[in-house]
């Protein structure tokens, strides 16, 4: 799964991963590989991708998710 | 001109070239960092954007308050220029395309206020007679977090309560080192197509927006918590994210645009110092030919006694 974090001002990650955790406003959730198609809002709380250099993990306030076509894209 | 003057001449212009050269090193310097970061921001602002256009299907029945469009009695300008010149056409080209798009408004002055970010900015709108909103020093080589969420959120909130119709921002958007352009885009009220509009200005080989392009999105998404509340979190995000990029823009764009005026002052600068040094050994060869021809003038005028 390709994931994308990207900040305003800089580009936090962008590459492979096998997982992602995120605050949503509904409550934590994983996303994994071949997830089906999914927009969401983040809430305030921790944003870790899982991926084979290890795991990274961001501060987040708020942020939109969205997953499509085996693509995760996290604007914060 | 005599030889001294000639003499005089060259040492001002070699003394020009030394400032200039130095300049012309300091920008360079300056704009490969500010170039990186115009570019860091680019993701970003072309994810919001494949959000967006992946999303208009669902949300065609949704609107928001910052994207729906009344008629336009006020306006708002944000206008984007550098706090110092020596850089060539780049201010001249943005106040240009500012007073154009002013104009378009076709509203009396006092009703176009006026977000100068930049001291050209200022003094030009000032003096042009428009009421001056804020203005802000564009002096630092970072653009301040501080600064760009400060217009942002001031242009929502005068949005939303109606002290404007519609706002539009000016800035020079950075191609490549020797090509920048002045453009305005309207952030307010947000379309699909001025976001659009915005992306299509970047380079195409950014790497990132060749990968999006074959790509057709989802005929169903599920939207969490609600389209509403979806919106609500991207559109301010997407509004900030546009005056931000406007200020990375223009600042790749000044250090760009200041190092080549630069350039080629030094360039000219060596030519001209050429040509007088030239001019100089000329006028020396001319002094001693005329000294030797009245030693053997005079030479030949003892001979013949």
């Amino acid at each position: 799964m390709k994931v994308t974090i990207a900040r305003a001002h800089e580009n936090l990650f962008s590459g492979e991963a096998e997982s992602l955790t995120l605050p949503l406003s509904e409550g934590v959730a994983t996303i994994l590989p071949h997830h089906e198609p999914f927009v969401s809002t983040l809430s305030a709380g921790k944003v870790t991708v899982r991926s084979a250099e290890g795991e990274k993990v961001f501060d987040v306030e708020s942020g939109v998710l969205e997953v499509s076509n085996n693509q995760a894209t996290v604007i914060l | 001109m005599s030889l001294k003057d000639i003499k005089v001449k060259i040492k001002s212009v070699n003394r020009t070239r030394k400032v200039t050269k130095a300049m012309e090193a300091v920008s360079a310097v300056k704009m490969r960092k500010s170039q990186i970061r115009a570019l860091s921001g680019r993701p970003y602002v072309s994810s919001a954007l494949s959000i967006l256009e992946r999303l208009s299907p669902s949300l065609k029945k949704v609107s928001h308050p910052l994207t729906q469009s009344r008629e336009v009695s006020k306006a708002a300008l944000v206008v984007v220029t550098s706090d110092k010149g020596l850089c060539g056409a780049l201010n001249g080209a943005v106040l240009k395309e500012a007073s154009k798009v002013a104009k378009n408004y076709a509203l009396p002055k006092e009703d176009i206020q006026v977000y100068a970010f930049g001291k050209k900015a200022g003094e030009y709108f000032e003096r042009e007679g428009y009421t001056l909103h804020q203005r802000f020093d564009n002096v630092s080589d970072e653009v301040s977090i501080e600064d760009y969420s400060h217009i942002s959120e001031s242009l929502v909130e005068g949005f939303m309560l109606g002290a404007f119709d519609r706002v539009d921002v000016v800035y020079t958007t950075f191609r490549s080192t020797f090509e920048q352009k002045a453009v305005s885009h309207q952030v307010l009220p947000l379309s699909m197509d001025s976001f659009q509009a915005m992306v299509k200005t970047f380079v195409s080989e950014d790497t990132f927006l060749t990968e999006r392009e074959h790509y057709t999105p989802p005929a169903f998404y599920t939207v969490e918590p609600s389209p509403e509340g979806v919106l609500k979190t991207l559109i301010p995000k997407l509004v900030s994210v546009i005056v931000l990029h406007a200020l990375l823009e223009s600042k790749a764009s000044e250090h760009s645009a200041r190092m080549v005026a630069m350039k080629n002052a030094s360039d000219k600068s060596r030519d001209l110092s050429k040509s007088l040094t030239r001019t100089f050994n000329k006028a020396r060869q001319a002094v001693i030919t005329r000294e030797v021809s009245e030693i053997v003038g005079g030479i030949e005028a003892m001979a013949v006694d």
